[in-house]
Order: C-alpha cells, then structure tokens, then sequence
C-alpha cells in the first residue's frame, strides 16, 4: 500500500505536476478498485470532486495558489456535515437526511483548498471502537481484511491507510480518532478539547466529543491542523523539537498493567530509541487511574441517551442491536452518579496537569492490543480475557475526559504486521507543542 | 436515624429496579449490562471525592 502524504504532495501540485484534476482522478480510481474489499466509503462525491479540481488547477494557472492543502483530495467521516450530501452516521435512523450546509471545520478546509472526495464508514452514530455496526457493513482494516479497522472513524483510517485519500477528519469521544489510526498504522490527533469547532457535527457526548485530523504522518496532520484551527492562523513554523530538549513521562501504573505482550515490547522498544536519541524519560503518577472508566462511563453513557431519546423511543428497529441496547443502557444512569462522575472528572483533569508538570509530554501506547479480528467479543491479556470495547478504550478515554491533546503516531508491528502505535499526550491549549514533539518523535521512531 | 420503612437507594436497590424496568419494557438483554454498570456505579460512589454531608 502506498500511502498520500499532503506534507508530500502539495509542492509538486503547486508546481503543476501533477494537476489537481489528474491527482483526483487518480484517487477516484483507486476508490473504486480497492474500496470494496475494505469498505471504508459510504459516499463517494465523484463528480462534485472533479468539478472542483478543474476550478483549483484554473485558480492556480492564474497565480492563486492557497496552501498546502490546494487540491487535496480528502475524506470526512460520516457523522460531519457536507452540503448536499447526506449525514449517515452509519446509520437508518438518518436514512432521510441530506446537510444544507457544510460543518465549519469543512468551511474552512474547502477555504484552504482541500476537495471532499467522499464520506467515510464509522461506527453506528461513533458509538463503538471497531466499526463493524455500521448500516453500511462493517470498514476492514487494509493492513490484513479479517481485521477491525478501529473506530469509530474506521473509515477515515483505512482509507488513509489504503492510499485512498490524503487526509481525513475524523471524531474522538472516547479514543475513535486515535484508535483506528493505531489500528491502521496511520496518524491521528486529537485536539484540545473545545479548539476545533463541532457546529454541524453528529454529537455522540457533548462533553466528551473532539473533531481532528487524520492522515499518513504528522506534517500532513498538522498541515490539516492548522486549516481548521483558525487561532493558530499566525505564521507558524511547523518544525520537529530538538530531542534533546524533551523530557517524557510514563504513567506505568494502571496503564501498562493490561497489554499484549507484542504491543508493550513495541512500545519499550520505541521509548529505547527515544531515549538513545536524548530524549529524557520518567516515571509519572495519574492517582486514580482505576477510576477512569467509570467516571467515562456515568458522562457518556446518559450524554449520549438524552440526544437519542426521541429516536429510540420512534424507531428504535432503526439502530443496529448493539448500539441500540447501548442507548437504552444509558437512560437508567442516575442524575446523581452523572454528578458524581463530574467530581471525578475534576480530579482526574488535576492529576493529568500535575502528571504534566515537569515533563513535555506523557507517553503511552494507544491501543493495548493489535486491531482485534472481526466479531471478536473478547481479548485474552495474560490470564484474563477482557471485552474488546473496554480493552480498546483503556488508554485513550481518559484524555477526552480531562481534554488534554494527544495523537497517535505508528511505533512498529507485531510479527503478523499489525501496526502499534504510540500516544503522545500533551499539556491542554498547547497542540502546536505536542506536534512539534511528535514530529520530532515521528523522524527517531 | 434512617427511616425503616423507606427503601435504601443504594447501588442493589438501583439494580434490581433498572432489571426489572428493563424486563417490563421487553429489553431482558439489557440484564447483563446493567449488572456490569452497577459494579462501575459502586466503584464511582466508592470514590474518594465524594462528600458526606455531615462530615
């Protein structure tokens, strides 16, 4: 598989060759020779793409040329508004639905000269970790089919993955950008929660949901970054930091009690490497770790029933069985455990700061286990066997709780080639600074 | 001093309502899930930041 870097691209688009309209034909192309075995579309905007690449290839014949991301052939996830096309979330309940306007974030995209080529496969309504209920059948992982791609943005991964689209953006509640990037062996970052804007963007729980990129490495999602960011619009260059000058933390406790013996042995690996290349490293605290997914679960689980209260009581037939029963499950949380869980989120946001306090970024893996087989219910980690949602959502939910930035970036492979990926988590307003560590992450690992 | 005749609203008394209105509205599979939220409710209400009122 061959992969489309914008960081890549976009000088030779600048320069002409090839054209926005040969780069998008292209890609068209190869969505229609590869999706199938993958499933990675629900939309693809096949004549709407090309109409827009002639007009970006017209703009820059006459000198107007917009950035890197000029005539970049990229994927939304289908949860995220574009104008004229529908709103699927994976979804029957939004069989009807067609956006009159485009989300902000694909305003600003579309402004900075990205093309929409189509709609991403996700998890039904991002309500899942592996993208296999999905009224759209299930995403395959291009890295070996049998497999998960990761969700919930499933789709947007693996079609990165495949070659299919140069960027993607995807959403993240409890982990579905950055674990179908770990699974995919692609990048992915989640902001600050709050920076990107949500408006015209399916919600799944309101406190809990971010929006970000995804792409093949970390300029191509800094580049996609910074489009859809419009308070970093300054001048900013986007460099690696000097090793030397960087100084990690590993939460050990809790975090690395639970994982797959390949996965650790990748991740230590990689923490070696950076440590050779100068970068420090120590051992950090996150008090009460045993407490995050319970404190996830009293927030996201009534969060997500009261925005679907009307529609399971309508035509709850319309949902997939396991995601249905989700919903239901969260309509019996009580109004007092919802405010509990607030307190802990208090707490563990303070922990997540001090954690931070003395170091440039947390490390950690993103996923406990390679992408898991397809309708697999359980994943064996040492004695025990653990539900697969709970074991995926392990090491990411934490972050979307507390709003911290983070990104996965991928860290090697197990011996059946499955990707692994590594976890960045940096100090909350400061993205620009965790991609510059991940950049210079990215050029040792 | 708690009133005898009012029925504790702890975590058990939770389960065993939400079980039972989950059986009435024709969704028995909830059962298990419920079981599982109720051992997460009981680890959130076992926290260490929650108050106690008279404390």
């Amino acid at each position: 598989m061959t992969t489309m870097s914008i960081a890549r691209l976009a000088p030779q688009v600048e320069a002409g060759q090839p054209s926005v309209e040969r780069l998008v034909s292209e890609t068209l192309e190869r969505i229609a020779r590869v999706n199938p075995a993958i499933n990675a579309f629900i939309t693809v905007a096949s004549d709407r793409a090309l109409a827009d690449a002639r007009r970006l290839d017209a703009e820059r014949a006459q000198g107007c040329y917009r950035g890197p991301l000029h005539g970049m052939p990229i994927t939304v996830k289908d949860l995220i508004d574009v104008e004229g096309l529908p709103t699927t979330a994976a979804s029957r309940v939004r069989r009807n639905h067609v956006a009159r306007r485009d989300a902000a974030l694909v305003t600003r995209l579309r402004a900075a000269g990205a093309i929409v080529i189509g709609k991403t496969n996700l998890h039904e309504f991002a309500y899942g970790t592996t993208s296999e209920d999905s009224a759209y059948g299930a995403v395959r992982n291009p890295v070996d089919t049998t497999r998960s791609a990761g969700g919930s943005s499933g789709g947007s991964a693996a079609a990165i993955a495949a070659g299919l689209c140069a960027g993607s953006v995807g959403t993240d509640t409890g982990g579905s950008i950055r674990i179908p990037s770990a699974a995919c062996g692609t990048v992915g970052l989640k902001p600050t929660f709050d920076e990107l804007p949500c408006k015209g963007v399916v919600p799944l729980s309101q406190s809990l949901d971010h929006v970000g990129p995804m792409a093949a490495d970390v300029t191509s999602v800094w580049m996609l970054y910074e489009a859809m960011a419009t308070h970093t619009r300054e001048a900013r260059t986007m460099s690696a930091a000097t090793p030397g000058s960087l100084r990690l933390g590993i939460p050990r406790r809790y975090f690395l009690d639970v994982l797959d013996e390949e996965v650790r042995a990748r991740f230590e690996e990689t923490i070696e490497r950076l440590r050779r290349a100068g970068m420090r490293t120590s051992d950090v605290e996150v008090p009460h770790a045993e407490t995050i997914a319970t404190v996830y679960l009293h927030i996201q689980l009534p969060e997500s029933s009261a925005y679907h209260a009307v529609t399971l009581e309508r035509e709850p037939e319309s949902y997939t069985p396991p995601v249905r029963v989700r919903l239901e499950m969260g309509r019996y949380v009580l109004a007092e455990d919802y405010a509990r869980a607030q307190r802990g989120r208090e707490v563990l946001r303070r922990e997540v700061d001090a954690a931070l306090r003395d170091v440039d970024a947390l490390a950690l893996p993103t996923l406990p286990i390679p992408a898991p087989t397809i309708g697999q219910a359980t994943a064996r980690l040492g004695t025990v066997n653990l539900p697969v949602r709970a074991v995926m959502l392990r090491l990411t939910q934490l972050f979307n709780i507390t709003g911290h930035p983070a990104i996965s970036l991928p860290c090697g492979q197990t011996p059946a080639r499955l990707p692994v990926g590594l976890q960045l988590i940096g100090a909350r307003h400061a993205t620009p600074d965790l991609l510059r560590l991940a950049l210079a992450c990215e050029s040792i690992v | 001093m708690p009133d005898d005749k009012v029925r504790p609203r702890d975590v058990t008394a939770w389960l065993e309502d939400a079980v039972a209105d989950a059986e009435r509205r024709g969704l028995p599979e909830l059962k298990p899930l419920l079981e599982n939220l109720a051992q997460a409710t009981a680890l959130l209400r076992a926290a260490d930041w929650n108050e106690d009122a008279a404390a």
